[in-house]
Formats: structure tokens, sequence, C-alpha cells
């Protein structure tokens, strides 16, 4: 991770473990080169050790386009926290290791980055394989694990008492959040769509139960093989009464069901709505989507600026590189993640708050007591710079945060926010108390 | 409820409720959208027309255009030294930053410089200007350095061992074998540290080989990449001509692309089983991305469960695909033969030239999208190899884009560039295999049904080639 190499050649706390690494392997260039500058440094790094950050990145495998914008977020925020006095007045060091998206590789991550980098904390793991074969190595190791996935895992109360996230709401609460909006304004006779494994069956199963809830009706449940390359079959099943259909396709095939879903219905369509993870990093004006225009999307963060966001919004996106159109700013082409890499930014910060609070230094059982403690007493955290994507509900027992979420419109090519749930909307029975678990 | 419904409603209820995003939309979602079964029918015609017009062009045609060679310039008698020390000083550079610099697999230079500039890049540039790897590997360094070492000289002339002959290339196919399967298989080629590791090894295992058998016969039957990189530049149009007797210094030739495979001496069944391994290791590394491969070994493609837990499929995978392609290379060959009725058998060996474009073709479009992508990691990394913050090339503050995978016009221009490669090269394997055997069999009728098995199975490889191209990948 070059960005953090260069980050932290301002901090001394990182070039400290390159420079020890590079001597103790007898590079010749390596010391000449460093040498020099070693012992000033050295002194300094004694007396004000950095808070090393473990980095679980799907830096290669399936997940890397959203590894690259987790890289770009944490390494913007990592920037501007150190340009503030880092966390505790010591600065933040991220060890970067990749897992490959590969839930083999993850728990030896995790045990690398604890043992041998010995970093505080870990953090930044996205894909719910990954995060469910990862999470129970944290809680062996007994270091505090943060996930940014949104997936229903570690509000489930089945990880442990070490994991812990507070950047992002869980897919439950998403589809709990938008179903009243969905059923309410779009219509109450609803067809779902959604390929036939686990991902879909979130929506399918959170969906429903709202959809009752709330005095709606599933006509149907079309479950699509997740190889499946067609979709025209399976449109022909939808429901005459259907007045809104909810798709939560991913994988290569969405731009495919796109362009049949324009040829199935023209002009005579149900409402439509989707999550924006079918088009993440994918241009809404991109040939061959126009039909979505007049449907809807959910997003976490607003991609598109509105124009009526609070000042700390724009420069969230400024200092992560995204434009108005939550592209890069170097290339207006590249796409960003945008409705999932706020959580490392946000997360990060809890991080920092926690250290804060708690008073913790190092990596000791009696410090992450107090560091987990600390957390679990938290409520919630107010919208602001540290929190861009909106105020938060934090429930410590089930270590998930719980924000807004956002139903947003497709027009001209741009996602136009419609509606902003509150976050009451987004909850549900608690299933979990993780704070019965020992420490 | 079928099995694999309940297969998946088990592991569903088995990994409680995976939420979050799952594969993302990519590249070929745009391929997908474009008529890929026109490309493919035009891309299987094109490659049979051809067998039908070689038909018509006259044999003399072939026996004139083989041998045409230009010499551009005078070159010395022996490679220079200095390029190999030069490679060997970049490789132990490359290989310390694997150990001691950045965990990032992306931004330590070792891994994108290895895979995407090496592997994919250079393969290219040695398409295009010849076997350069005899220039630059660091072989040729390393072990002038060895043999200067006191006790070690003798052996830099008179090795201790003499290479056993009848091992031919086997060892290369060996070592091509695991470096393919390392790149393919292993959970984390792209790991600093477990790459820098292989590096060594390779290293070190070549040293020996060197070492105890002597360089030209090492480098020439056991080293895998020299051999690879002999095979490719036999497909550039350079070649280096033989010295004649009154001069010290040789000759660089511009003629017909492909003809040095024409001209490749040494084929021994070795060399076939390399050929035939080097295009089905890349076959497979496109198959085994693909949705049909994961449903065929029973996994979810939308939730790809990552490479350590297809390590044994798809070890037998590779090794299966090398095997298919290997038979029906046999039997187009010895179908050749029979319907020729030909007094001379058709040469099993001499053949296997033919694939090298394919494979070519195939290396070029498969890993296209990707070394443009980890090209740009690449120079980013070289810029500041070791993280002091230099910036040797200017490339430090490089936004790496991909932007270019996500857009219409830019996914279309890439498409067609891998649509015609994989059509030339099945067409220059037509034309090389005909060339061949109207070499072997000296008459024009008998070389045209010798060859009508293996155009049937150029048909069919150009199908499955584009077909890997445009049907939907995990990543």
């Amino acid at each position: 991770m070059s960005q953090n190499r260069r980050q932290g050649a301002a901090t001394a706390g990182p070039e400290f473990g390159r420079r020890r690494t590079l001597i103790s392997l007898g590079s010749l260039a390596g010391a000449v080169l460093t040498g020099s500058v070693l012992n000033t440094r050295f002194a300094f790094a004694q007396a004000n050790r950095p808070i090393r950050i473990g980095f679980q990145v799907h830096r290669t495998g399936v997940g890397a386009v959203y590894g690259r914008w987790f890289e770009r977020t944490t390494t913007a925020t990592v920037r501007m926290l150190n340009e503030k006095g880092g966390i505790a007045g010591r600065p933040i060091e991220i060890v970067a290791e990749d897992d490959g998206t590969d839930p083999k590789r993850g728990p030896e991550v995790v045990e690398k980055l604890a043992r041998q980098h010995k970093v505080d904390f870990v953090y930044g793991t996205l894909f719910s394989h990954v995060v469910i074969a990862s999470a129970p190595r944290a809680g062996e190791l007994k270091i505090p694990y943060f996930v940014v996935s949104e997936g229903y895992h570690v509000a489930s109360g089945k990880m442990n008492r070490y994991c812990f996230q507070p950047g992002i709401t869980d897919v439950r609460a998403q589809v709990t959040a938008v179903a009243s909006w969905i059923l309410g304004k779009l219509g109450k006779k609803v067809t779902l769509i959604y390929p036939d494994y686990a991902f879909g069956y979130d929506h399918r199963d959170y969906f429903s139960q709202a959809a009752e809830k709330h005095g709606g009706r599933v006509l149907e449940k079309l479950a699509i093989p997740p190889a499946e390359r067609s979709f025209t079959k399976y449109f022909a099943r939808i429901p005459a009464d259907t007045e809104v259909l909810y798709h939560v396709m991913v994988g290569p095939g969405v731009l495919t069901f796109v362009k049949e879903m324009g040829e199935h219905f023209g002009k005579k369509r149900p409402q439509i709505f989707g999550f924006i993870d079918s088009l993440e990093g994918v241009d809404m004006a991109s040939s061959g989507l126009e039909y979505l225009d007049g449907t809807y999307f959910w997003e976490a963060m607003p991609r598109y600026l509105q124009g009526n966001e609070p000042a700390y919004v724009k420069e969230y996106r400024q200092r992560v590189g995204v434009n108005d159109a939550g592209a890069s700013l170097a290339d207006p082409k590249d796409v960003s993640t945008y409705s999932h890499m706020f959580g490392c930014w946000e997360t990060l910060h809890v991080i920092k708050q926690a250290v804060e609070k708690s008073g913790y230094r190092d990596p000791a059982a009696g410090d992450y007591r107090k560091f987990i403690e600390s957390l679990e007493a938290e409520t919630g955290f107010a919208e602001g710079l540290a929190h861009p994507q909106g105020a938060k509900r934090f429930n410590g027992r089930l270590h998930q945060c719980y924000g807004h979420q956002h139903l947003s419109k497709v027009e001209g090519g741009r996602l136009k926010v419609v509606h902003r749930t509150a976050i009451e909307d987004s909850l549900y029975p608690p299933e979990g108390d993780y704070t019965r678990q020992s420490l | 409820m079928s099995e694999r419904a309940a297969r998946l409603a088990l592991l569903a209820t088995l990994v409680l409720a995976a939420g979050a995003a799952a594969a993302h939309t990519s590249e070929r979602g745009l391929v997908m959208l474009l008529p890929t079964g026109l490309y493919i029918l035009g891309g299987a015609l094109a490659v049979g027309l051809s067998f039908v017009i070689l038909a018509l062009v006259p044999s003399r045609g072939f026996t004139w255009l083989t041998p045409l060679r230009w010499p551009v310039a005078a070159i010395p008698d022996a490679a220079p030294l200095w390029p190999s020390a030069v490679a060997l000083l970049i490789y132990i550079a490359l290989v310390h930053a694997g150990f001691a610099g950045t965990r990032d697999p992306l931004a330590n230079p070792l891994p994108p410089v290895l895979w995407s500039l090496w592997w994919v890049g250079f393969t290219y540039a040695v398409a295009l200007f010849g076997d350069l790897w005899r220039l630059v590997n660091p072989w040729r360094a390393l072990h002038r350095i060895a043999t200067a070492l006191p006790g070690l000289s003798a052996w830099r002339e008179r090795p201790p061992f003499a290479y056993p002959l009848p091992l031919g290339r086997w060892p290369a196919v060996i070592a091509f074998l695991a470096f393919a399967w390392f790149e393919l298989i292993h959970p984390a080629p792209m790991d600093p540290a477990v790459l820098a590791t292989a590096c060594t090894i390779y290293a070190l295992v070549t040293l020996a080989g060197t070492l105890a058998f002597g360089l030209a016969p090492w480098l020439g039957n056991a080293e895998a990449f020299s051999v690879f990189f002999r095979m490719v530049g036999g497909l550039s149009a350079f070649t280096v001509l033989e010295r004649d007797a009154s001069s010290s210094r040789r000759r660089l030739a511009i003629g017909i692309p492909c003809a040095g495979l024409f001209r490749m001496d040494r084929l021994d069944l070795g060399m076939v089983a390399f050929v035939l391994l080097a295009l089905g290791t890349v076959s497979f590394d496109g198959l085994a991305l693909t949705f049909w491969w994961l449903a065929l070994v029973g996994e979810n493609p939308l939730e790809f469960p990552g490479r350590t837990s297809l390590v044994a499929v798809n070890s037998l995978g590779l090794v299966a695909t090398w095997l298919v392609l290997a038979a029906a290379y046999s039997v187009a060959v010895h179908a050749g033969g029979a319907l020729a009725r030909a007094a001379k058998a058709p040469s099993f060996n001499r053949y296997v030239m033919s694939i090298v474009p394919i494979a070519f073709a195939y290396h070029f479009a498969h890993y296209l999208p990707f070394f443009l992508v980890d090209g740009q990691h690449a120079l980013r990394a070289l810029s500041d190899p070791f993280g002091l913050g230099w910036n040797l090339l200017g490339f430090r503050d490089w936004h790496v884009t991909a932007s270019f995978l996500a857009q219409h016009h830019t996914v279309h221009a890439i498409w067609n560039l891998q649509v015609a490669a994989i059509v030339l090269g099945h067409v220059a394997a037509v034309c090389i295999a005909h060339a061949i055997a109207l070499e072997e069999l000296g008459e024009a009728r008998a070389a045209l049904l010798s060859q009508a098995p293996m155009t049937v199975l150029m048909v069919g490889y150009t199908v499955f080639g584009l077909w890997l191209l445009s049907t939907p990948v995990v990543g």
C-alpha cells in the first residue's frame, strides 16, 4: 500500500517497522539508504508507539474492486486523522494484508496481523463468507475485529465478543428500513427476484417479514440460479397484478438482466426497486442502463451529490477523492463503491473514539477489556465529519450500528434521493447479546 | 427440491445469512451485451475458410515464402553478459522487496512486476521481437558469478555431469507445470513473501542445474522459461542468422512472422508436451473462472469460495485440460496421416509448432485486461520499490484505474482485439501446419488431407477460445 507508506513517512511510526525489517534482513542497500535516519526515528517511535491497525483487505480475488476503494478510503481517513494528531496523540499505522477474498486465508491473515505484525486492532473485512470464516480466529486471539461488511453476521449474535460492525448498517436493517416506504409509496403487491443463494435469501426473508408487518403481500418469489445468463423466462413468471418488482441481482449478468427487463416490460411496467449493490461501481449513465430511468434504488450513502448536503459531506468526498457523481477525482470514469466505503471511514473514527475514551494503550488483555467495555457502552455516534453518512444508533449488546437509509430515483442517469428513512425504521428484534460472553 | 437447491439451502443455513455486496458486475457484463454468438460463428468460419484458401495457394508459394529473410543489423556472436547482470540485479532487488517491502501485493513491486510486466508483457515483447530471454535472463550472470568462486571455476566450461539426453525437454515440462500450478492454483501467488520464496527456490534450482549440467544444456532443456520464450520467439519476424565462416558477427534478419516456428529444431516428445502444456494452462486459467466450471465443480459462482478450497479440484482440472488437449492433438495428427494415406507418417513432433501461435493468442487475449490494470500497479510500485518516498519512474502517485473495463467503447475495443488475436492465432496455426505438411509430404493433395482433422480441431479451439472470453466469469 504505497499511499500508506507515504502516509507513514510523515509520522515516523510506519517507517520504524519497515526499517527494522530491512536491517534485520541484512540488506546492504537498505541499510545504507536508511541507516542515517534510523536512530532519531527509533527514539521517537519508542516514546510514541503508533496505533497499528491491521487492515484485512480484499486486494486480490473477487473482492478486489471493492478492496481498491476500501484501500483508498482507509488511506484518506488515516491521512486526515494523522494530520489532526492521530489517535490519542499517537500516529496511526495501517498494516495491510491481502486475504485474496478467500475464506480460508482470512483466519491466517487475522493471525498474521495479530501475532506477526502485532497490531492493536484488525479491521476492514467486507465479503461475508470471509468475515464468517475470520471472526472466530479474532475471538480466539482475543483481538478486537472490526467488520465493514453490511452482512447480517455480527448483528446475528453468532460471532463473538471481539467482533464489531460500528460503521455500516447490516442488510437486515437496510431491508427492514426500506420495506415500509416501498409498501407505502410504490405498492402493496410485490414480486421478489433474487439470486438463489444466501445473499438473495436475506432479501427474500427480511422483506417478506417486513411486508407482512406493513400489510403488503409478496405475490411471487423468483430465485434465479447463480449461473443463469438469460432472464427472460423468469420475467414471464411475474404475476400480472404485480405492483412492485423488487430485484437484487448481482454478478456479470446484471446488465443483461436490465436489458431483458426492458425488452420484457417495455413502457408498461410495475414500479421497480433494487439494491445499488447490483450496480455499485457502475456509472448509472452507462448506455444500456437507460431502462432504469424512473426506477428506485436503495443507497446507504447517496452517490450523487444532491446539493443540500452539509459541508462535512463535501469535505468527506474531497478527502476520499470522489467527485459530485461519486467517481474518482483522478479519473471521472472510475466510479467508486460509494454506498459501502464510508464504512471504512466511520469505523476508523469509532476506533479512534473508543481508544481515546477508554484510555487504551497496548495490546494487552486489560487494555482490550477497557476498550471493548467502553465501546459497548456507546449508544450512538453524531453525524459530522467523523460520520458523514449520518447519525448512527449503536447497540452495544449486538455490536452493530443502525443508520439512515436512502431511497433514490434514477433520473437522467443520476440517482436522486427521494426519501431518507429514520433510524428507527431499521430496527428489528435483537437475536443476541455479546456482553454475556466473557472477555 | 433438487439436490443442488438443497445443498445451497444447507449452505445458507450454515453460514448464517451472508449479506454484503457479492459479485460485482464487470467488463464481462458488457461483453455479454455484444452479439458474441455472431463473433464466435464468424471466427470459426474465418479459420475454416483459411484452410480452403490454402488449398488454392500453389505449394511453391510456401517453399518460397518461409525462407525469406532480410538482414537488418549485425550483432555480436555471443550474447553480452551485461543485460543478464542487470536483470540479475533487478531480480535480487525485486525478491528483496518481496521479503522486506510492504505486504500489499499490489504496492509491493514484486507481484505486479513479475506477473504483469514480465509474465504477460515480456511475453508480448518476445512474440514481437524474438527470444529476448536469451539476452536478459538472469541465469547467465548468476552462473558466471558462481563459477568465479574458487573451487567452482572449473565447472564453467566442464560441468561435473553430462546432461542426460534421454530426458530431453521433460524437466522443463515439469518446471512449467509447477510454475503454472503456482500461478493458477496456489492460494496466494500474489503474496509478496510467498512469491519471493518461490523466486528464490527457482533461482537456486536453476543455479544448481546450470552448475551441475552446464549453462547451455540446462537452459535448453530444463529451464522452463528459456524453453517457453524460445518457443514464443519463433512467432517473431526477427531471427538471428547463423554466422558464416568469414565473419565473427552474426546478423539479425527480418522475415515472415512465424517462419521461425517452421525452422525450429530439436523437437522431441518433451517439446510436444511443453507446447500443449503452455496452451493447456492458459486455457484452463480461462476455464476455471467461468460460471460453467464452477457449476460443474459444485460451487456457487456468485459466492466464489476462494482459491484455497478449489486447490484439489483445479489441480485435477489443470492436468485434465492438458491431457484432453494432448489426446485431441494426437488424434488429429494420426487421423490426418491415415486420411492422406501418405507413405511417410507425418511428423508428430513437428506439427506441434502449429499450436504455438494459438498458445500465444490465448496468452495475449486472456491476460490483456489484467495486464492493462496490473501493469499500472507495477509502474507505480516500481517508482517507489522500497517505500522510501522515491519516484523513480514518476508513477508513484499514479491513480490506478480500471474504468476502461466499465465503459462500453473501451470494453468493445478490447474485445475486438481479443477476438482478432484468437482468430489470427488459429489462422496462423492452419498455415504453419499446412507448410509443415507440404514439406513433410511433398504433395499438395496429401498435405491438405492430412490437415483436415487438425483444421477441425483448430476451428473447435477457436470456438472454445471465444466462448471463454464471452461467457460469465467470476472476478
